[in-house]
Parts: C-alpha cells; structure tokens; sequence
C-alpha cells in the first residue's frame, strides 16, 4: 500500500482549476519529483494535501486515513511535514529556537506538567534541546545556531525552514523547492542531505525547479502543467519525455514561427 | 541564578515600598500602575499570539461590573466575588472568543472595536435596574478581611489596597512567567510569528490563540474586580474605548518584545510622568504626546528595550540609526 494516496484531486479558484482530476501515489522510502512550469499547480498540491486549502473534490489517504478534509495541524499530527516556498520562518527567533519550536509534537509530558515544571518534563525539554543539536549538525548548520534567522542568507533559510521540519518527526516531508537561493556547491550538499534524509526513514516530495538536483536525487519524476499530470516516471523517461519538453518549452511549432517573425 | 535574586531583590522592594512612601496619592498612583500593568499584560500576552486587542477595557469592564453586582446584589464577599469575576470573564470571552478569536487580524482588531462600544452602550443603557444606567453602581463595599482570633481588618487605607494589587500583580507576574517560558509559550512565539508554519509543525493556532485570550481576559477581569472595590463606584466610561487606547500606549512606552517587565515599566512611566508634566499646565497633553513620540522614534524597543539593549552595548548603534533615518526622512 502507498503511503500517500491520491485519487481524482480538484482544487479550483474560482474558474482557475489549479488542479484537476489528479491521482498519483508516493510509495514508502521513495524521493518522488514534482516538476512542471510555473503555474502548474505544485504549490497549490502541497498546500491541499497538507490541508491549507480544503480540495472541490477527490480524496487525498495517508498511510490508509482519509485526511483529504484535515486543517493543517492535524495533518501535522499525522507526520507530514513541510516547507515552504517563500522562506517561512520565525525571523526574530535564533536558528536554535527556530528548530527548538518544531518539537511541539513530540512532547510526551502534557499541559499541566509543562506548566508547573515537572521535573520530567524539564528532562524531556532537555532531552529536546539535544535532539534539535543533533537536527542543526546533521543539516551542518549548528555554527549558525545563534544567529537571527532574519540574518541567514537565503539559502540557509531554506536549510533552516527543511531543519524545523524534520523537527517535527514526519514520516512523510513535502519539501517545496528547498534548493532556490544556493550555490552549485550547496545545492550539491542538499541533495545529499535529501538523500540521507531519505535513509534515515522519510519518504520525500520534492519541488525543485532545478533540473540537474532533481534529476540526481528522485527515484521517480511527476511532471504536472496546468494542475494535470502529463506524465511520470523514473528520471531518463523524464528527460526523453515529448510532452514534457514541450510544456517546457512550448511546441516546436511554436519555437518555430517566433523565431521565423 | 542572577535573575532569580534580581526577582527576590525586586520583590522585596515592592513589598517595602510603603514604609518608604507615605503620602497616599503617590501610592494610589502605584495602585493604578499595579492595575495598568495588569491589563497591558493582558494586551501584550494577546500580542503575542497576534492578536491585537482593541478592547483590553471591555473584560476589564466586564470583570469590574460582575464583581460589582455579586457584591452589591447578592452579598458576596469580595473574597468570593474577586476570583468569580475572573472566571465569569473569562467564560464570557470564551464564548466570544469562539466566533472572534477565529479570523485573527484585522477583523479581530475591529471586532474588540466594536465590543469596547457595544459593552459601554450596554452598560449605559439597558437594564438600568440592574446597571445602574449612566450613573453607574455605588456603594460597592470594600474587601473586609476576616482573620480567625483577630477581628476583622477592613481595607481603608491605601497601604492595604496596595498589598492587595501587588499581590494580584505577583499572582499575574507568575502565571504569564511561567507560560511564557514553557512550551505554551514557544507556541505562542511562533504563531505570533508565522502562523502558516505553526500550523504546519502541529500547533493548533485556533486553540492557542483562544487560550492566550482567555487568559489574559481572566485576569484583565480580577484587576477589574480589584478596580470596583478600590474605587467603590463604577460608571460605564471608565471602560471606553479610549482606555483600551491608552493600555496599547502603554506597552509600546514599555517595549513590546517584553511582555512582563514591559507592560509593568510602561504603565509606571505613563502614570507617573503626567505629575511630573503638570507644571506644563494646559501644554501637559502635548508634553505627554511628545514623550510618546520621542519613545516610538527613539527607542523602537520600549524604554525596557532600551536599558536592555544599552547593557549590550548596542544602544548607540541603534540610536544612531534612527536618528540617521529620522533625518533622512526630515530631508
């Protein structure tokens, strides 16, 4: 069974249909790609599925349960977690807080406890702090970690907002274009985190538009153009792909008599 | 551990303070400072979670006229009265805080607006059996203290009130620590925040939010049952919206980034510089809306933030900076 299924997505804006009819599946353990032009929908899909926007129609299962109709939080509590593609981060926090704040699922001590200070859930604050340590080294970015998230270059913004995610401890993570803002060589160490990251359990979506990371990283590719799956496969189909490259690059027609004018 | 002293040291001070001071208006006016600060504490903790309040006065109001009534209507001590204000506050803005609370931002804003002018028509004009109309209800008794084998101790002078606030305020003080430094607290940071990622790390921004505001309205609504039985009579105005203006106000003299220290520094410095403005006589409005001015261009961090900054040694650099923009901006 996949982890996450998909079955006849709508999402519609008014008469924009941002997606329309899409059905895919992500299998445990895999880097499933989603690449397509802009406007194609890959956001909107991420913000459905992790319950931002409520779909027209169609069902989104994960790990079996239906949660086409959960509000975010309670997607979050399913373990699936996420980025953002504009750096959302907490900006007037330090990168440790930043992580620190994404443990807010894995406390086990409750409410009370935390509030009068119990000494176990001191200990387990402290086990915490640890443990967002070790999520600061493993994404190389503990060096950083006093430094005002407001102040990080671009790049480690996004390092930083994939770092608060895995926080949340997903089973599932929807990384959505983790490598804008990064040099070829950061982006080169992002895909080998992804990878790792990958390793260590978590099935991954990516959004990435640049093509070499993705094409490197993902075990399969979903390409989409206008909120429709055009077509799906592992990396080398992609790239030979006729229809993808004309949603890319327009049909050879077209090419054709702009260059001709 | 230098904290915890500074905390003893100040509190002790606190507590000493009427044996330094014995003129009673300068300890009415720490009085009104004690319940200043509550209230802005209360419009700071909404803050943060991103929420801004314009009707801090409403369940100040609210909490003032329940204990008012149970008191002056049903005989209730004001022992009893104190803590049920809070509570029925605090349910009420449950209940309100279901419909409003949800959409957050601007429509928040308008909607406590809009509450602050509802709640004084509502008092002002119906049920004036019970309200007491535009003149408001008087006679409201003063906290008697029973103690066993003593007698009882009513609160006539200004020292015991003072003792009563302060005890309020500790109890505030307290209860929004010791959020604010657990998880509760960290969730509520970064819904103030980005409420977009909050919820995609698993935090229910709708609950939260409705737990910062019932609790800052529940002790907006003991402060305000405190205020009944300080000022033994209560008339709608006090809780217009102006007030809720003016506690706003407050906490930006203070420093908003310092929810405690903040609200009780900046309610201290608005009570205390219009006596010193006084001499200024007609020109006293002007004297104050400069120093308010000067607060928010100067120091952006609150005068909190400020003698915070300036122990790092940043102080000069951020001044530098805004003047550097201020004069750019004149040019």
């Amino acid at each position: 069974m996949a982890l996450l299924e998909v079955r006849n997505l709508s999402k519609n804006f008014g008469g924009l249909a941002a997606i329309s009819y899409l059905s895919f599946d992500v299998f445990e353990g895999e880097i499933l790609g989603l690449i397509g032009p802009n406007g194609a929908g890959k956001t909107t899909l991420f913000n459905v599925i992790t319950g931002f926007f409520t779909p027209n129609q169609g069902k989104i299962f994960f790990e079996g349960k239906d949660i086409s109709h959960f509000k975010p939080h309670q997607v979050a509590q399913r373990r699936v977690g996420r980025t953002f593609q504009l750096s959302t981060l907490c900006m007037r926090s330090t990168v440790f807080e930043n992580v620190f704040a994404g443990f807010h699922l894995n406390y086990k001590t409750n409410f009370l406890k935390a509030f009068l200070r119990f000494p176990s859930a001191c200990k387990e604050e402290e086990a915490l702090r640890e443990r967002a340590m070790e999520i600061l080294d493993f994404m190389g970015i503990a060096y950083l970690r006093d430094e005002l998230a407001r102040n990080l270059p671009h790049g480690h913004q996004r390092t930083l907002g994939v770092c608060i995610a895995l926080a949340t401890h997903p089973k599932l993570l929807l990384l959505d274009e983790p490598m804008t803002g990064m040099n070829p060589e950061e982006t080169e160490i992002m895909v080998g985190l992804v990878k790792k990251i990958r390793d260590s359990g978590v099935t991954i979506v990516i959004v990435e538009h640049d093509m070499r990371a993705v094409m490197k990283l993902c075990d399969r590719i979903m390409v989409l153009s206008f909120g429709q799956k055009i077509a799906e496969g592992i990396p080398r189909e992609i790239r030979e792909n006729q229809e993808v490259i004309e949603a890319y690059l327009g049909k050879e027609e077209m090419v054709f008599r702009v260059s001709r004018s | 551990m230098r904290k915890k002293i500074g905390f003893l040291a100040g509190g002790l001070f606190l507590v000493g303070i009427p044996m330094l001071i014995k003129n009673p208006y300068h300890l009415h006016l720490l009085i009104v400072i004690g319940i200043y600060g509550i209230l802005t504490m209360g419009f700071l903790m909404q803050l943060r979670v991103g929420l801004i309040s314009m009707g801090v006065a409403v369940f100040w109001g609210i909490g003032a006229y329940t204990s008012a009534l149970l008191t002056t209507r049903l005989g209730f001590s004001f022992w009893l009265a104190c803590p049920l204000a809070g509570v029925v506050t605090a349910l009420i803005a449950f209940s309100i805080g279901i419909i409003i609370v949800r959409s957050g931002g601007i429509s928040f804003l308008i909607m406590t607006l809009a509450l602050n002018f509802i709640l004084v028509q509502v008092l002002g004009t119906t049920y004036v059996g019970l309200f007491g109309g535009w003149g408001g209800i008087t006679g409201i008794p003063r906290p008697v203290l029973l103690i066993p084998f003593f007698g009882s101790l009513e609160f006539l002078s200004k020292t015991s009130y003072y003792y009563l606030i302060l005890l309020l305020l500790f109890l505030t003080v307290i209860v929004f620590y010791t959020i604010y430094h657990s998880r509760i607290g960290r969730a509520f940071d970064t819904i103030g925040e980005t409420p977009t990622l909050s919820a995609s790390i698993g935090i229910d921004v709708f609950r939260y939010r409705l737990m910062a505001f019932v609790v800052a309205t529940f002790f907006s609504g003991l402060a305000g049952s405190f205020y009944a039985h300080y000022q033994c009579f209560l008339v709608p105005e006090a809780f217009d919206f102006w007030k809720s203006i003016y506690l706003q106000i407050y906490s930006i003299l203070g420093g908003v980034s310092y929810p405690i220290l903040g609200s009780i520094v900046g309610s201290a410095i608005a009570v205390i510089a219009p006596e010193f403005l006084r001499i200024a006589g007609m020109m006293e409005p002007i004297f104050y809306g400069i120093l308010i001015l000067v607060v928010a261009i100067f120091l952006p961090g609150g005068i909190v933030g400020f003698l915070h900054f300036s122990r790092q040694g940043r102080m000069y650099s951020q001044l530098g900076k805004r003047m550097k923009a201020l004069f750019i901006s004149f040019k």
